[in-house]
């Protein structure tokens, strides 16, 4: 099915004579409102973890989903949510190293508060989920992504291989490199919390 | 390839712990919504009227920034039977007297139910009269108590007419590009118009926040109005424009799709050979971008 969104919607516009008036636009299976329906909360959430903080990361999934419906008729059918994610990470990205600009390189965990006991719950949630980042922060990008996908949006490794268009053994690859990183911040990430625990 | 098992699905940790956090992290329950809002893919409201167009007029006050800037854009919507458009535009002073005000939107058409479906407006039906205030979580948190929904119809009545003659352009502007059909239509996709994502971006003001500056709003705003305006544009001038965002955005985020307008462009004027080696660059910079098999499959397809 063609959609009723790309079919109409000439990705640039104003330019109706120019090279992408003659080249074929893609056929999509879905339309790119099923495609928003579908993926926003993945977009978000993918995000998040690739390190937009929560006071930006709704305008960053509008953005990803404005540059989507520019280039709807040039990505590849199938291919929708490797765009979004690619256009994702690349926002990320983006935003990480503006952000670097303006506050201090934190780049381990040392400057990380820990997070003290709380009777909220959603507050030690909240404080796990910044440590989560903080975590996620210590691995590159390319390893981080693998990473996301894998443990937190749950993908095969074949469908992670998919959407990066990378080669299964470089998932796998990046994949293992990933998880030994986190685990090792995890694991100062808990002596700090024992010294910390030590100190009171 | 068989999966190694996840982390989640391992022994208890620490690790764990903080992996499992992250399944509480999701999108806000309006967060969404906004967004399809703006890409014009949410249908709100219940009627139309033949007008169907919310005219909102934005009033910007700067008493405590001092500043007197003014701010416009736009946002749109699509409706049941065509699209709504919603042009948010601040004037100036006009509320000097608010001493917290910073943003304030109202419509004022009469006849009838006029439904403007935009992100961040709220539309109250008011006596034929349409308010639509911006949104206290969106536009201007700190305005809540002032500038809150159900304080808008009874600012209508007296800001109706003082906003009537300053409201005269934008009703023409967007007048005309309704009977044009220059805007929107209700054939018209999501922000196929070229002027849609700047007018989103300067509509979707993020809050204004004390602790941590938006830089992704900023840069991408101004990214997408650079390859916007390449994208109108033609032949040399097109690569002129994409030469100034390659210079003012080097790393930026929307590169690959610079890249790509720049290597469709070079196709078009029959410069295979450059189109070739930029394609090159993109290909290398980009491998996994989905843009990348479009653009070869064109090159191969060159004469």
């Amino acid at each position: 099915m063609v959609s009723s969104i790309a079919a109409d919607s000439g990705i640039f516009p104003g330019q109706s004579t120019s090279a992408l008036a003659s080249q074929e636009p893609h056929v999509h299976d879905l339309a790119f409102a099923e495609c928003f329906e579908r993926d926003y909360d993945f977009v978000w959430r993918s995000l998040r973890r690739l390190g937009v903080v929560a006071s930006a990361v709704d305008d960053a999934a509008q953005d990803v989903f404005v540059v989507a419906s520019k280039r709807w008729r040039q990505i590849e059918a199938g291919k929708e949510r490797a765009f979004l994610f690619g256009t994702a990470a690349r926002m990320a990205a983006n935003y990480r190293r503006k952000r670097s600009q303006h506050a201090p390189d934190e780049d381990s965990l040392l400057s990380v508060e820990h997070p003290g006991p709380s009777p909220h719950q959603s507050l030690q949630a909240k404080q796990e989920r910044e440590l989560l980042d903080r975590v996620l922060d210590c691995i590159p990008d390319g390893q981080r992504e693998v990473f996301v996908l894998f443990e937190l949006e749950s993908m095969t490794m074949i469908e992670i291989a998919s959407t990066l268009d990378l080669a299964p053994g470089t998932v796998a690859s990046r994949l293992r490199r990933a998880r030994a990183r986190f685990q090792r911040e995890v694991a100062r990430l808990s002596v700090q919390r024992e010294g910390s625990m030590g100190d009171v | 390839m068989s999966d190694p098992t996840r982390l989640l699905e391992g022994e208890a940790g620490v690790g764990r712990s903080l992996l499992a956090s992250a399944a509480g992290d999701a999108p806000g329950s309006q967060a969404k919504a906004r967004a399809a809002a703006a890409l014009g893919l949410l249908a709100v409201g219940t009627a139309s009227t033949a007008l169907g167009t919310g005219i909102a007029q934005g009033a910007s006050n700067s008493v405590l920034a001092g500043s007197g800037a003014a701010t416009s854009g736009a946002a749109t919507g699509a409706t049941a039977t065509g699209a709504t458009v919603a042009i948010a535009s601040s004037k100036g002073t006009l509320f000097a007297g608010l001493s917290l005000s910073k943003w304030l939107l109202v419509a004022a058409l009469g006849g009838g139910s006029t439904m403007a479906v935009s992100y961040g407006i709220e539309v109250v039906h008011e006596r034929g009269a349409s308010v639509a205030s911006a949104s206290r979580s969106e536009l201007a948190p700190e305005l809540a108590p002032e500038l809150a929904p159900e304080h808008a119809p009874e600012l209508a009545p007296e800001l109706a007419p003082e906003l009537a003659p300053e409201l005269a352009p934008e009703l023409a502007i967007v007048a005309e590009e309704r009977q044009t059909g220059a805007h929107l239509s209700s054939s018209s996709p999501p922000l196929a118009n070229s002027q849609a994502p700047q007018e989103l971006r300067a509509s979707r003001r993020a809050p204004p926040s004390r602790t941590a500056p938006l830089p992704v709003v900023h840069g991408i705003a101004e990214e997408l109005a650079l390859i916007e305006a390449a994208r109108s544009q033609s032949g040399q001038v097109a690569l002129a424009s994409l030469r100034r965002y390659a210079e003012l955005f080097p790393e930026g985020a929307l590169r690959p799709e610079a890249m790509a307008l720049q290597i469709e462009t070079r196709i078009a004027l029959g410069q295979s050979e450059e189109a070739a080696r930029e394609f090159a660059e993109l290909e290398e910079a980009f491998p996994r971008s989905p843009l990348v098999p479009g653009l070869r499959a064109r090159l191969e397809h060159q004469p």
